[in-house]
């Protein structure tokens, strides 16, 4: 981690200066800001992606990998609160590590969306998709995902997170005064939906994991790519 | 193809559209906003694709109707009240705030609709291929995995229905057990196959050097007249807004909408900014009629 | 001086005992057109793989290479990539981009070219391969043979010296594959490209090729030109080597022994060239059929067939989509009990579509299919799919377990049957699956895979099998292999259909052809008359002989009709 830091700097500077326009001149434009935050935090990963050697092995599997959770994400249209994205990007941070699966999250985002419609919400979907493989793959490291049920809720919790992110463009951008009455009935109004995504995470976390592992496992072993 | 706006310079169109949703959050107006809903939704049905998404469109309707339910419900400030509902006072300027809200997101869903007419996936990523050029590659691989995994999917679907899995029937577990079955052998599938393109992809001599990249784009000199026209209109509609004639006043009292000299000559600045697309595509029309 | 000169090559995979090259020595001159032969696993990929130095695969090697008479491995990074291209087996798999502009425009990049210049070379290369009228279309919308035709012109933007292309037709339909020949001996000739081509279907290749190198086991076999090579192994009576070459050389060179004539004369290559031969001994032939009366028609195994239809199409029409064409429309089609029935058809005819319907994977908007007079709708889907096996062309389609014996016990399980289990020991033994129960499906050879999934789909003993295209990439002597153990299946009671485009596998070894066209079938019979119906859809050994042997399609036909 030690390279990431003076871009982490660059980002914090940004979102202060960002922060500090805003209460000067675009006074209450909460959704602008958060969109101009949310892409600025994503900003240090698309950098470090781009200073990295060009790995035609690397590059493949990461749209591939990318595009099998945007495909997924189309073949359950029917069923639209179950997001195999979610776990196909968690498979990915937990076996390829946390820049991979935040890469494949954020573009598995734009992607699905160039089929599904972009909008206000592509920023915080990228943002959020790619946090969770980003968290996936820092929890791997740390080794606190070994057991089953660990994963199972690392699932569950981030279906409520997930949704939670996607409240927030709409409660702050449409939903005013921004109270912490109107920000809490946002969540509610979602519950039911994160709970079904957050549940699906956990079944297909605690089922398919690892099996899953294994494939992916097999893959980088195929690859030649080995943990850096 | 492409056609009318968006045969103009992708830069060119992209800067609209960026200034179009900055002006669709930044102007809290009716006066502004009725017209930017308006020369969207002209130029959707201009280009003939006013159908596309029609689902989606019910489900923005709602979500504008919440937004315009909420804000009156959980707000009460404001002098005027209409009405008591539960003991909360409703006031008109709460609703009106609410009404506002509420053409604020149709406007800003409907110029994301326009944009993805006219700003293709190409264009875009043409557009970040300057400055992050790797991840703009890694985009357009994507958008051909897509398609292919698609394919790929019907063909796992149909085969494996021997074997017993149909995504088409049964309770929502079992359908979803079945999906992601199909998904795993999609993974395992392509996953494997993908070697063959990395070795396709060195074979061409990616990562030898540094990339260049391959567009065919020309900035003309109407897209720089253009340019220059919008730079100028959405400058005036800037310089309205920093004055305060973007902004309604709502409480503590609703403010009279302005129909002064100055305002109606920001009104027009701004109407003008709308018509660039529409003019385009007018102007294409009338070429093509006779 | 020779353009490549490989000295004494060997080559080990990691953890892998035996050499999969060994003390290969081999000379390519400027300009040349060499064709690479062998059986799958001979060595060919290997060894093409060690001459483009980007896709080496990892292993031990020893002995060298030399390209313009340096070592390969010491000239730059972007001279090797620019000068040596190489074109790959799968189509599908090579693509990189979504439309074909930006596919073609990948490579120029990759060196970084200015847009002007890759404009100009695109523009010029495109109209050489006739992809004008694609350039803007997504990849997705082309055929397999376009593809790859777009993979070719890919390489060829580069201006390399080398072409080196690793079977790059098994993956396409017999006309397809003939045009992508075509256009690599228009570059090799043109604009004198040196040519590396490995391949296992021969026919095409044998009159242009200016030389051929057999390779088996890792070893080259034969070097030499195609004539010297089919005199050498006639003359050496080289069975393993023989079932590889055209099957209207290995006839006329049997006509001759007969007559205790020997190598004498030019050995025809081509059909042109057997006309001319047949020409020739035009006299001999047609005293022997008069001594013998005219030649009666192959009737292969009719005692096998029972009379009873097993299956019935009636009637059926089919579209994916209400706004797309009919691809199959009012078909009818019977097959009888315990036959072997061939469907042939160009391709998109429509043939895995029909062979879906038959299995009752799709529902055709009209008409129905009856299995042994019952509505296949009304048969439960469990039953269905055990009474009807199905194999996809892509056997991959079907693996999801990450072993072969996971594969094999999950069809005993699902069947819940008790006899499955002796039966799978039995249906092991047959496929000669035994030594591979622990292996990845994944990391079997395309001919085992197929195995794999015809295993699969006879553990639960079903009636009717249908099998998609499976002679697809397989070398002659595994097609041989293949078609002796559906000689095994049919003579156990399991009526067989296969779609396919392989005339000459048809012929051979069907009891029944039909044609796909049009969306229904004409012309069910069996291969002797269908085929010396044809003109052009026929065999190579019938387009030489027909005018005096019209129900002779194979060589062994011919050869029984003169009594040799």
């Amino acid at each position: 981690m030690q390279h990431l830091k003076p871009r982490l700097m660059v980002v914090v500077l940004l979102f202060v200066a960002v922060l500090g326009i805003s209460t000067f001149w675009l006074q209450d434009q909460y959704l602008l800001l958060g969109i101009l935050l949310v892409l600025i935090s994503t900003v240090p990963f698309f950098i470090r992606f781009e200073a990295g050697k060009q790995n035609a092995r690397e590059m493949v599997l990461i749209s591939m990998l990318a595009a099998i959770a945007a495909a997924g994400r189309v073949l359950f249209a029917a069923l639209p609160n179950v997001k195999p994205t979610s776990f196909v990007v968690i498979m990915t941070g937990l076996a390829f590590g946390p820049e991979a699966g935040f890469m494949v999250g954020a573009v598995a985002a734009i992607v699905s969306n160039m089929f599904f419609g972009q909008g206000p919400w592509t920023p915080w979907q990228m943002f959020s998709w790619g946090l969770m493989g980003l968290t996936a793959g820092l929890l791997q490291k740390k080794s606190r995902l070994e057991k089953r049920l660990g994963l199972m809720a690392f699932g569950l919790v981030w279906g409520f997170i997930f949704g939670w992110i996607m409240d927030v463009w709409y409660v702050i951008g449409f939903i005013h005064p921004l109270t912490w009455e109107t920000v809490l009935g946002g969540f509610a109004a979602s519950f039911y939906f994160d709970l079904v995504h957050g549940l699906s995470n956990a079944f297909f976390l605690g089922l398919l994991s690892n099996s899953w592992l294994k494939v992916l496992q097999r893959i980088k072993l195929k690859y030649g790519l080995l943990e850096r | 193809m492409d056609r009318g706006f968006s045969s103009v310079h992708p830069a060119v169109c992209f800067t609209y559209y960026i200034f179009i949703i900055l002006f669709a959050m930044l102007l809290f107006h009716p006066v502004y906003l009725l017209l930017s809903i308006a020369a969207q939704a002209a130029f959707l049905l201009l280009h003939g694709r006013g159908r596309a998404r029609g689902k989606s469109w019910v489900f923005f309707g709602l979500m504008g109707l919440a937004v315009l339910l909420i804000n009156p419900l959980i707000n009460h400030r404001g002098s005027t009240i209409l009405f008591y509902l539960f003991d909360n006072p409703i006031t008109l300027e709460a609703t009106v705030y609410g009404a506002m809200l509420m053409l604020s997101l149709l406007d800003v869903l409907a110029v994301f609709a326009c944009y993805q007419q006219v700003v293709d996936n190409h264009k875009f990523m043409y557009l970040f291929s300057s400055f992050l050029p790797k991840t703009a590659f890694l985009l357009m691989m994507c958008m051909r995995f897509v398609p292919l995994l698609l394919g790929r999917m019907k063909q796992i679907s149909v085969v494996q229905k021997t074997r017993g899995l149909d995504m088409t029937s049964g309770p929502v577990k079992k359908r979803s057990r079945d999906g992601m079955q199909i998904l795993h052998i999609l993974i395992t599938w392509s996953l494997e196959e993908a070697l063959q393109t990395a070795d396709s992809m060195k074979a061409r001599g990616y990562g030898v050097t540094k990339r260049s990249c391959y567009w065919d784009y020309k900035m003309g000199r109407e897209d720089r007249v253009l340019l220059a026209a919008i730079l100028v209109l959405a400058a005036v509609t800037a310089a309205g807004s920093y004055l305060g004639y973007g902004t309604l006043a709502v409480y503590p009292t609703l403010g009279a909408v302005s129909f002064e000299p100055a305002s109606l000559a920001f009104y027009g600045a701004f109407c003008l900014l709308l018509l660039i697309p529409i003019f385009v595509e007018g102007k294409e029309i009338l070429l093509w009629r006779s | 001086m020779a353009l490549i000169e490989i000295k004494d090559l060997n080559f080990t995979y990691p953890e892998e005992k035996t050499k999969a090259l060994s003390h290969v020595n081999l000379t390519v001159e400027e300009g040349e057109f060499v064709v690479l032969c062998g059986p799958s696993g001979s060595g060919k990929t290997t060894l093409l793989r060690n001459l483009k130095r980007e896709v080496t695969p990892a292993g031990t090697r020893t002995g060298s290479i030399f390209y313009g008479g340096r070592p390969l491995y010491e000239l730059p990074d972007e001279a090797a990539a620019k000068e040596i291209g190489m074109v790959f087996q799968d189509p599908e798999n090579q693509i990189v981009m979504d439309t074909v502009i930006h596919e073609l425009a990948f490579s120029l990049e990759n060196f970084g070219l200015q847009p002007v210049d890759i404009k100009k070379r695109i523009g010029e290369m495109a109209t050489f391969f006739g992809l004008e009228d694609c350039l803007h279309k997504p990849v997705a919308e082309l055929s397999g043979g376009q593809k790859q035709v777009v993979n070719l012109c890919s390489v060829m933007l580069l201006k390399p010296r080398v072409l080196l292309l690793d079977e790059p037709t098994s993956q396409l339909d017999p006309v397809a594959a003939h045009e992508l020949i075509k256009m690599v001996y228009q570059i090799n000739q043109e604009l004198s490209v040196t040519v590396i081509l490995s391949e296992h279907r021969l026919e095409q290749l044998f009159p242009i090729a200016d030389r051929i190198t057999f390779m088996e086991e890792g070893t080259v076999k034969y070097d030499c030109t195609p004539r010297d090579m089919s005199r050498g192994v006639m003359e050496k009576r080289d069975l393993k080597t023989e079932p590889f070459l055209p099957s209207v050389t290995r006839m006329f060179f049997y006509m001759q022994q007969g007559k205790g004539g020997g190598g004498t004369g030019d050995i025809p290559l081509s059909v042109r060239e057997g006309k001319r031969f047949m020409e020739k001994i035009k006299g001999r032939i047609q005293s022997f059929i008069e001594k013998n009366g005219k030649m009666e028609r192959r009737t292969p195994g009719e005692e096998g067939i029972d009379r009873d239809p097993l299956l019935v199409c009636k009637e059926i029409s089919f579209r994916y989509d209400r706004e797309k064409p009919l691809i199959l429309q009012k078909l009818s089609l019977s097959v009888m009990k315990g036959e072997f029935l061939v469907i042939l058809g160009g391709n998109g005819a429509g043939k895995s579509t029909l062979l879906q319907v038959m299995a009752g994977l799709i529902r055709p908007q009209q008409g129905s299919v009856y299995f042994k007079k019952k509505k296949l709708e009304l048969i439960h889907p469990k039953e269905r799919h055990e009474i009807i096996g199905y194999v996809a062309q892509n056997p991959l389609l079907h693996f999801t377990f990450d072993t072969v014996e996971g594969e094999l016990q999950y069809m005993v399980r699902k069947s819940g049957k008790t006899s499955s289990g002796e039966k799978t020991e039995e249906i092991i033994e047959l496929f000669g699956l035994k030594g591979l129960l622990s292996r990845h499906p994944y990391d079997l050879s395309g001919g085992q895979q197929q195995k794999l999934a015809i295993a699969c789909a006879l553990i639960p003993q079903p009636e009717l099998l249908l099998i998609d295209e499976p002679t697809k990439g397989l070398d002659a002597i595994s097609k041989e292999n293949f078609a002796l153990l559906l000689k095994e299946l049919g003579k156990k009671g399991t009526t067989i259909v296969m779609v396919t485009h392989d005339t000459e596998f048809a012929a051979r070894h069907a009891q029944k052809c039909a044609m796909l066209f049009d969306g229904s079938v004409t012309g069910c019979s069996e291969p002797a008359v269908f085929f010396s119906g044809n003109y052009f859809y026929t065999t190579a050994v019938n387009r030489v002989v027909r005018d005096y042997l019209p129900y002779a399609v194979t060589d062994e036909d011919v050869m029984k009709a003169c009594n040799i």
